[in-house]
């Protein structure tokens, strides 16, 4: 049976492919760069791992879950860095 | 994963939070980037969490709690949904923007009132709009292959000069450049291209966009936007962009007609003060240094020459010459046709002529010492009455070169200076062929007066001579009347010579009285056969009026009219009487005859027959009433014929001569007759 938070987590993952290939000319100009592409498909993941959290190796689980979750922290630092240091001041 | 690796991971998470937070502060949709921030607030939380409690709480094989992932999950998708949301409405009010822009720049063409200050706003409208930093506008000559910066802006404009120079540089002299500037189709692009990148770096600008401005389909300039960082180029971007260039390239084009309208019109006032300049100076050499000087203004160029033929001995010599080189072709001295080089072969077709490089044209000589370099030239024949009579040439330095509107002002000034030069021409001649028969006639009259000088002397010694007998003094006497005849035929040429030649007589103060009985005296010796009664009123002799010692002349000649139109006795009234003109005291001196008369046809012309005078004045019949007219305006007064007796002309004839008077109170009139 279908649980209401795997529908949330399908959402999410189509919402990604969908930023990063329909949406990620608006969103650039909003100053998202390097994460958009890298950090977030990169946490989707991550969160995917807990989903199959029980029906994994534990050691794999964690592994994964933990490169991937602080893999994607650091590119969204470092492209957060990048937009706020390229911010451009509207009036 | 141990406590340390959490905790780093948990720092970047808050970091990265805050980040947002202050990227947010920086936004004008704020709340899409806050909802991010918390986003990654909660990601933070997770790992603490995580790290305290749920490896604790769930081991291997034990499910994670699904609020750890679905609550992250939500908030990032409303992030999402918020970030697109206030993306399009910045994207619409971008758009309202760069409308409003382009209404503000369509009003301000409409205000300026020229090019600079048309686009100058237009520019910094453009600048603000793409949020560019700096920006240019140049216009590129076609004729002199260079770039005009007609506005600029912003804060970085020693790249823009750079830039422009650079690309004036390659304007000029790569044709591929030159072809490329010219004949453009592309609408807005980025001007980051290999060829200019280093330069731009150095400079310090990282994006550069142009859009070129088109005038009736071609590429008359462009519009540049500078800036530091990136300037986004979307299609919007680019359909802004070449709108604006479009208005720009629309007002240029009216700007251009209107322009041109009145470049027209003063050209055409231009020509005709040139024209009425040109024709009241009558000196050769005042004319061409004016024709150099009023083409200098008209056509803008290096150097200007001008050169004369000379058609007797068929050479050209330099008349005239100003710029670069005008030392070396006033001294280059007079040189025949036929080696006249371009100027030569261009008087042959008698057609103007530009020549875009003058030493790559076969016909063209070089002129010692004149620059080597090449230049372009327009050279433009000057023609009077069919023939050549001169060139003018104009030079600019390579690679600039004429218009045909050019071509067509030179051609069209040409025919005026020809005209001015060939009547300065005539007019020179006419004064030299004067000067040559005045000097012909001073010799005549005074080589020959000398000479019947002794004849007089012979001619009385030998009629005092007792041994001739009376036959042959008779012979003598006849022939002194007649030396003498000469000698007074020789001082009437002499004085008719001075009335027609020299143009100011020396005005002397004279008593027509005593002149007046002079003339009355060589009248009776002109007809000895004719009872000639004359009743002068002369103011009892006092009057003196201004005239020349020409007088006599003309007394005599309206006598010798009076005579010779009148029946066998002739009975003439002269009457002298003062008078005030228009503020000025004149002698007025009437001769009245009992002639024939003149009717009112005769009246108007007998004063305007030149035909003869000289003739009938050397034969003794007086001057002639036209010298007697000249003279008399040249005396100050007038002359002019009327009536004796009012309305009946066949009762006689009245010629009235006034002189200035030279005194101011009035005499009273006295009555005498001379028999």
């Amino acid at each position: 049976m279908i649980q209401p938070e795997d529908v949330l987590l399908t959402l999410a993952v189509l919402a990604v492919v969908a930023e990063t290939f329909l949406l990620r000319r608006d969103l650039e100009e909003q100053g998202l760069h390097l994460w958009v592409y890298a950090g977030i498909p990169m946490l989707t993941l991550g969160s995917m791992v807990l989903v199959f959290w029980d029906q994994m190796p534990y050691e794999v689980a964690d592994t994964i879950f933990t490169t991937l979750t602080a893999l994607s922290i650091a590119t969204m630092f470092i492209g957060m860095l990048i937009a706020y240091m390229k911010r451009r001041t509207r009036p | 994963m141990n406590e340390l690796q959490y905790l780093v991971f948990e720092i970047f998470a808050i970091g990265t939070a805050i980040l947002t937070l202050m990227y947010a502060r920086t936004q004008r949709h704020r709340t899409a980037w806050i909802s991010f921030a918390i986003f990654f607030f909660i990601i933070g939380l997770v790992g603490i969490v995580q790290a305290t409690d749920v490896l604790q709480l769930s081991g291997p094989g034990v499910p994670i709690p699904k609020d750890y992932y679905v609550i992250p999950c939500l908030i990032w998708i409303v992030s999402l949904i918020m970030l697109t949301r206030s993306s399009s409405i910045e994207k619409m009010e971008r758009q309202f923007e760069r409308i409003s822009a382009l209404n503000d720049i369509a009003r301000s063409y409409l205000a300026a009132s020229d090019l600079e200050s048309a686009a100058s706003l237009s520019l910094e409208r453009i600048a603000k709009t793409f949020d560019a930093e700096g920006g240019s506008i140049f216009t590129l000559d076609r004729t002199q292959k260079t770039i005009f910066t007609i506005a600029s802006y912003g804060e970085i404009p020693p790249a823009q000069e750079l830039f422009t120079e650079m690309l004036s540089e390659m304007y000029s002299s790569d044709d591929r450049v030159s072809k490329d500037l010219n004949h453009t189709g592309n609408g807005t692009r980025r001007l980051m291209v290999d060829l200019f990148k280093e330069t731009f770096l150095k400079a310090g600008i990282k994006s550069a966009v142009g859009a070129p401005i088109r005038v009736e389909g071609q590429t008359v300039g462009m519009m540049m936007l500078f800036s530091r960082r990136d300037i986004p180029l979307t299609k919007e971007g680019r359909n802004f962009l070449d709108l604006a260039a479009f208005e720009l390239g629309l007002w240029m084009a009216q700007m251009k007609d209107v322009a041109g309208m009145k470049s027209m019109s003063e050209f055409q006032e231009g020509l005709l003060s040139v024209s009425i300049d040109l024709h009241e100076e009558l000196v050769p050499e005042k004319i061409t240094k004016s024709i150099v000087k009023e083409l200098a203004h008209l056509i803008p160029c290096r150097d200007i020459w001008i050169y004369l033929i000379n058609p007797v001995k068929k050479t050209m010599w330099a008349a005239q010459a100003i710029g670069k080189d005008a030392d070396a072709i006033m001294t280059d001295g007079e040189f025949p046709l036929s080696e006249a080089g371009l100027a030569g072969e261009i008087l042959k077709g008698g057609k103007s002529e530009i020549i875009p490089d003058a030493m790559a044209d076969g016909r063209g000589k070089h002129i010692t010492g004149t620059g080597e370099e090449s230049s372009a030239m327009l050279i433009i024949p000057l023609i009077a009455k069919g023939e050549a009579i001169g060139v003018i040439e104009l030079s600019r330095d390579l690679p600039a070169t004429f218009s045909r509107r050019e071509l067509e002002i030179g051609t069209l000034f040409a025919q005026q200076a020809s005209i001015a030069i060939q009547n300065a021409k005539l007019l020179d001649d006419m004064e030299k062929e004067k000067d040559k028969s005045k000097l012909y006639l001073d010799l005549l009259t005074h080589d020959i007066a000398n000479l019947n000088t002794p004849l007089y002397s012979y001619f009385d010694m030998m009629i005092k001579d007792e041994k001739l007998d009376a036959h042959s003094k008779e012979i003598m006497k006849k022939s002194y009347a007649q030396v003498e005849k000469i000698s007074l035929l020789l001082s009437r040429v002499r004085k008719l010579s001075k009335a027609e030649f020299e143009e100011m007589e020396e005005q002397k103060s004279c008593n027509p009285s005593e002149i007046l009985q002079q003339s009355v005296h060589e009248l009776r010796r002109a007809f000895p056969h004719r009872k000639i009664d004359v009743l002068i009123n002369d103011l009892e002799g006092k009057v003196l009026v201004s005239a020349g010692e020409m007088l006599d002349e003309v007394f005599f000649n309206i006598l010798h009219n009076s005579v010779k139109y009148s029946p066998k006795d002739v009975q003439i009234d002269i009457t002298l009487e003062e008078m005030e003109l228009q503020g000025k005291w004149y002698c007025a001196i009437r001769f009245c005859d009992s002639g024939s008369g003149l009717t009112d046809e005769m009246k108007a012309q007998v004063f305007d027959k030149p035909k003869a005078a000289a003739a009938s004045f050397a034969r003794g019949f007086g001057i002639g009433l036209t010298t007697c007219k000249k003279l008399v305006e040249k005396y100050g007064g007038n002359i002019w014929v009327e009536d004796r007796v009012e309305g009946d002309h066949k009762k006689g004839a009245c010629f009235v001569v006034t002189l200035p008077l030279m005194r101011e109170k009035a005499a009273v009139p006295m009555t005498r007759k001379l028999k």
